[in-house]
């Protein structure tokens, strides 16, 4: 009678021999073309950014324009005196404050999401 | 140059590197396919469809792995939880024997003349949990303890399995083999 040892080798060797290694066949280049495309939290903040910096300075520099008619035209010199009057009226003052802290909310949740 | 496991899944995190990750992937197709093939009866095609989830799952997961098992344990795990969801929702449409009545060993040496030859018919005369073990751990190689955390069994369940699984094929065995 062969000993437990043997028997153990045997229906190990066995079950082991069924086991035959699958070509892949494709199958991982399905998986990867797949996969979700990475995320990119900051980018939407970059253009957001950007359209908040563009539309501040154009409310700046009408402001500006709008309270120096008189000089009949856009010239540094002569506008930035009102661009800076512009800059202390109180409702641009806040639209601009909205604008940043809002800017910071979603810097916040985009930094959130890259960590996660 | 073969990369480690672990190096290919910090290039996948740190650098979004898909091509890492498809290394992963045609590295353990085969053990993650052929563990599927076996849980679904050989059925490759829902096989495949449950290792590519598998494979989705642990790239969007990957974060998660620690490193406390095997890359390869880690991922037999979820292809194992995404077998069971998908019975759970086919339970009708697949039939997987689930509850095979526990033949006696007198019964599975009757019908071993039958099997001399395919050793598989005569692993499905075990329960579905006994065959289990035994793929995961003749089949795939793995340890008690990575068994263990494939099926989140308690390691006494397993070796439980492991043992009755081993029997009944031992007398299998030995009515194949009367000599022996």
């Amino acid at each position: 009678m062969k000993s437990f040892a043997n028997e153990e080798e045997q229906f190990a060797s066995l079950l082991r021999a069924r086991l035959p290694a699958l070509p892949d066949d494709g199958f991982s280049q399905r998986v990867v073309a797949q996969l979700p495309v990475p995320r990119r939290p900051y980018r939407g903040l970059a253009w957001g950014s950007g359209g908040a910096i563009v539309g501040a300075v154009f409310a700046i520099g009408k402001g500006a324009a709008w309270s120096g008619p008189a000089h009949g035209g856009w010239e540094w010199n002569t506008s930035f005196a009102p661009a800076a009057a512009s800059v202390a009226n109180p409702w641009l003052l806040l639209t601009l404050g909205v604008t940043g802290f809002s800017l910071l909310i979603a810097y916040t949740i985009a930094r959130l999401h890259a960590q996660s | 140059m073969i990369s480690p496991d672990s190096e290919l899944i910090v290039r996948t995190l740190a650098e979004g590197d898909r091509d890492a990750f498809g290394a992963l992937v045609r590295r353990h197709q085969s053990a993650v396919r052929n563990f599927l093939r076996h849980l679904s009866r050989n059925d490759a095609a829902l096989a495949d469809d449950l290792a590519q989830e598998t494979f989705l799952h642990a790239y969007r997961r990957l974060g998660q792995f620690r490193g406390d098992s095997t890359f390869v344990t880690w991922l037999l795990g979820i292809a194992h939880n995404h077998f069971r969801n998908a019975r759970r929702r086919q339970k009708d449409q697949v039939e997987l024997n689930e509850n095979l009545p526990d033949e006696s060993a007198g019964e599975l040496a009757a019908a071993a003349s039958d099997l001399r030859h395919d050793l598989a018919e005569a692993l499905r005369g075990l329960s579905v949990d006994e065959q289990l073990v035994l793929h995961l751990g003749y089949q795939q190689g793995l340890s008690h303890a990575e068994i263990a955390a494939v099926t989140v069994w308690p390691l006494g369940t397993v070796k439980t399995h492991l043992n009755r699984g081993k029997e009944k094929l031992r007398h299998l065995l030995a009515a194949w083999n009367p000599q022996s």
